[in-house]
């Protein structure tokens, strides 16, 4: 049942993914659900194939074999901007403004990407406002300190609308400040989207995730609920052996 | 003498279309094209060929340079938009270079290197043509330019910013880039198309040469002078090099040297504005 | 037959052009178009110099005024632009704005006329032969072996010096390059002196065979850079698909008149990137780094 669910709207369901680089293998046969609704982590060490992971996901890379099912069709290998605009929205740990454009602007790139138009003038206060940037927005995005520039980044992925939000490190170089802004914004997405949500803190992954999985040198390790992967010893050993 | 300013004022007009068109190819969608005045030299020949050779009227000829030269610069967008940006200026080079050996070569469609004489311009009733043209030059110029400001504050514009400065993230979040881009070069090639009919109404004989290399240079000039960022600096750009060349026709040059002469201060132009340009950022920072 | 051998002549001679300007293109990454400039300086240098000074010191003054020119717009445009943070594509444009400016300088001076000189060796050279059954001169024949020889003679220094061996390394890693001890800026201006040396010599050939004007250099730098770019930009693929186009140019001549052969680069450039964007579509796009940034105002 529970694989079933993941494959309705809204939920992910990756079987057997593999890819490699020049005979390294980045991703090899990991599987896992991201269920409709829910907030799956993905945690790993350094190397492990967590943005590799991604970059499949969101069309950046084409997988070897394997399926990526999105309420009833295979993702795999479909160009990026056709997976975006099937719902599945990626963000980078690096903030990837445009640094002439205003962070209202910038913002706005979200909607206009995906072919929605202008944002009315209501929602897109609202949006800014939700991310806290109401005060720097018309501040051209590039004089922003990086802190900012991640906000305006993940206020300009929720701006697609997307069903399911793939996040690479969001809180990676944040202020605690600028953090519970990030987790905030999250939160309030959760309620209604799902969520991949890969990063090195395990703290932040034990308060957002309903369920984790723990990736290794491109294989999937674990996965399990946050209050059982934190007491795993093997996870322990690959994170701290 | 006032004949003569009105042709040199039509002329700026023409060019500042051109200009603001190549500056939504360049300034907004970041394609550095080479191709910009072979495109007005498509445009041209179109609007040439159909009024002389096809009786045409010249309302329908220039609707059909806009719209002619769109198609074909979409098809070269189409195949080059991809490019890194080195190649996409060499391949829109070569695109020049080619089409002036076609306008050459393809006697029995272009002429050849007779070129196309005669070409009629707008007229209603016995109105001076000279000041039609003049004053249809400065109508189509500023809707240019309010067309194009427009644009370059919309959606798309602020897309097309965004799919200059980085690709992949607008194509993460559902732009399609490369049609944003093949749009925009067609939008662009539109303008020229429409400056070329208007040019070869102001220069009534149109023949390969004029539409060389050193054309698309000129306009590159005209907007890398005015900085890329503002439509109005395109025109200013336009305004700037139609007037140089003319003033210098006063002085004491003689007919044979002008035209080398007018390439070696363009050229220089060139290099001194990107030089400035930069030199001012780098003591910005 | 005979278009065979036409089209491994000028295959030949194309390979020379390619080689010079992939010699600094691999190592640079720059487009200098300021390369078609040296091209023709090179051939108006001796047609100025070989009345007052003679053939050999003609020659002499010509090569090094080549030197002089590609070595000079590396030092004075490329590199003081390149540290102001010029992208690419700007030097590209700067380098044109120069080819332009020598272009018709040379124009204002001597005219747009095209200009040529005796050949040298007469004896020798102006005469015929006949080679797989086609007749050529010897001057073409001459030319041929003296761009492959030229060639080969450049794979082997690439190949076999201590400075060959450190273009290489620039070309591959200039960072490596640059920690391993290798003067990077030394090694870009051996680039730029020994492809303009190469390019130098081949506007002396054109020159002497066909003459030349103030616009020739331009087409020669297209067929250099589409052989460059279809070649992968190394010495050895860009002259192999420099002999293609020689070939591709001969097989033209069977359906189209010669007044077309300047088309045949361009054509083949174009085909190219038909198939190439055909093939990009799928894979990921590269960054571009945005020139816009760096000249807007």
């Amino acid at each position: 049942m529970t694989a079933a669910s993941g494959s309705a709207r809204g939920g992910v369901e990756i079987r057997r993914l593999h890819k490699s680089f020049g005979g390294v293998r980045a991703v090899w046969d990991v599987s896992f659900t991201v269920p409709a609704g829910k907030t799956v982590g993905l945690i790993g060490p350094n190397g492990s194939g967590k943005t590799t992971l991604l970059n499949l996901l969101a069309g950046y890379y084409k997988p070897d074999a394997g399926e990526i099912l999105y309420g009833g069709t295979d993702l795999a290998g479909l160009p990026p901007e056709r997976i975006a605009r099937a719902g599945v929205v990626r963000t980078w740990q690096d903030p990837r403004i445009v640094p002439d454009l205003t962070v209202a602007e910038n913002v706005a790139i979200g909607a206009l990407a995906r072919g929605a138009g202008m944002p009315n003038d209501a929602a897109r206060r609202a949006l800014l406002a939700e991310s806290g940037l109401t005060a720097v927005a018309d501040t051209p995005a590039g004089s922003l300190p990086y802190g900012q520039q991640k906000l305006v980044a993940i206020a300009r992925s929720l701006a697609a609308s997307p069903a399911v939000l793939l996040l690479d490190e969001p809180l990676a170089g944040l202020s605690a400040f600028e953090r519970q802004h990030v987790v905030a914004l999250i939160q309030q997405f959760r309620t209604t989207g799902t969520v991949l949500l890969v990063d090195h803190a395990f703290g932040v992954i034990a308060q957002l995730c309903d369920h984790v999985v723990v990736l290794n040198t491109g294989t999937k390790l674990t996965e399990g609920p946050p209050g059982v992967i934190s007491k795993d010893p093997s996870v322990i050993e690959v994170y701290f052996g | 003498m006032i004949v003569y300013l009105y042709e040199v004022v039509a002329l700026a007009c023409i060019f500042a279309i051109a200009s603001m068109s190549l500056n939504l190819v360049l300034g907004r969608a970041g394609l550095f094209s080479l191709a910009h005045g072979v495109l007005l030299g498509i445009g041209a020949y179109i609007y040439g060929l159909l009024t002389t050779q096809a009786g045409v009227s010249p309302a329908v000829g220039v609707v059909a340079a806009v719209v002619g030269t769109a198609v074909l610069g979409a098809a070269l967008a189409a195949v080059s938009v991809h490019l890194d940006e080195e190649q996409f200026a060499v391949t829109t080079l070569a695109f020049n270079l080619l089409v002036v050996i076609v306008l050459t070569n393809w006697a029995s469609l272009t002429r050849g290197a007779y070129g196309v004489a005669q070409i009629p311009r707008l007229s209603i009733g016995d109105a001076d043509p000279q000041l039609m043209l003049l004053l249809a030059a400065l109508l189509l110029a500023a809707l240019t330019f309010v067309a194009f400001r427009a644009l370059a504050k919309s959606g798309f514009g602020q897309l097309l910013v965004a799919s200059a400065s980085d690709p992949d993230m607008v194509r993460a979040l559902g732009g399609p880039v490369w049609s944003l881009r093949v749009r925009a070069f067609a939008i662009g090639s539109a303008g020229a198309g429409l400056a070329g009919a208007l040019f070869a109404m102001q220069a009534g004989y149109i023949a390969p040469p004029l539409f060389e290399l050193h054309l698309s240079v000129l306009i590159l000039a005209m907007v890398i002078l005015g900085g890329t960022r503002s439509v109005g600096g395109a025109v200013l750009g336009a305004v700037v090099l139609i007037g140089i060349p003319e003033a210098l026709r006063f002085a004491a040059f003689n007919a044979v040297s002008a035209g080398p002469l007018r390439q070696i201060v363009f050229g220089l132009l060139i290099i001194v504005t990107i030089y400035v340009r930069l030199h001012s950022k780098t003591s910005r920072a | 037959m005979s278009l065979l051998l036409y089209g491994l002549i000028s295959g030949c001679v194309y390979g020379l052009w390619a080689a010079s300007f992939s010699l600094i293109y691999r190592a640079t990454r720059i487009f200098h178009v300021v390369h078609a400039a040296v091209f023709t300086t090179a051939a108006y240098g001796y047609w100025v110099a070989s009345p007052l000074i003679g053939q050999v010191a003609a020659a002499a003054f010509a090569l090094v005024l080549s030197v002089v020119l590609g070595v000079g717009a590396e030092l004075l445009l490329y590199r003081p632009l390149a540290r102001r943070g010029a992208s690419a594509v700007l030097l590209f444009v700067v380098s044109l704005g120069a080819y332009i400016v020598v272009e018709n300088t040379i124009q204002l001076i001597w005219g747009a006329a095209p200009r040529s000189v005796p050949v040298p060796f007469d004896s020798v050279l102006q005469t015929y032969v006949t080679v797989l059954g086609a007749g050529v001169s010897a001057l073409e024949l001459a030319e041929a072996g003296v761009a492959l020889a030229l060639w080969g003679g450049l794979v082997a220094f690439l190949r076999w010096t201590s400075l060959g061996a450190a273009i290489r390394a620039v070309t591959i890693a200039p960072e490596l390059a640059e920690l391993s001890g290798i003067k990077v800026g030394q090694i870009r201006v051996a680039t730029f002196a020994g492809g303009s040396l190469l390019i130098g010599i081949a506007g002396l050939m054109m020159l002497m065979k066909t003459g030349i004007e103030p616009s020739s250099g331009l087409p020669v730098w297209v067929v250099a850079i589409v052989a460059t770019l279809i070649g992968r930009a190394s010495v050895v693929g860009s002259f192999v698909a420099s002999i293609g186009m020689g070939l591709t140019e001969s097989a033209m001549l069977i359906w189209f008149p010669a007044a077309w052969q300047p088309a045949m680069p361009v054509l083949i450039l174009l085909g190219f990137l038909v198939v190439d964007a055909a093939r990009a579509r799928l894979v990921t796009w590269q960054g571009r780094r945005l020139a816009r940034r760096n000249v807007a105002g």
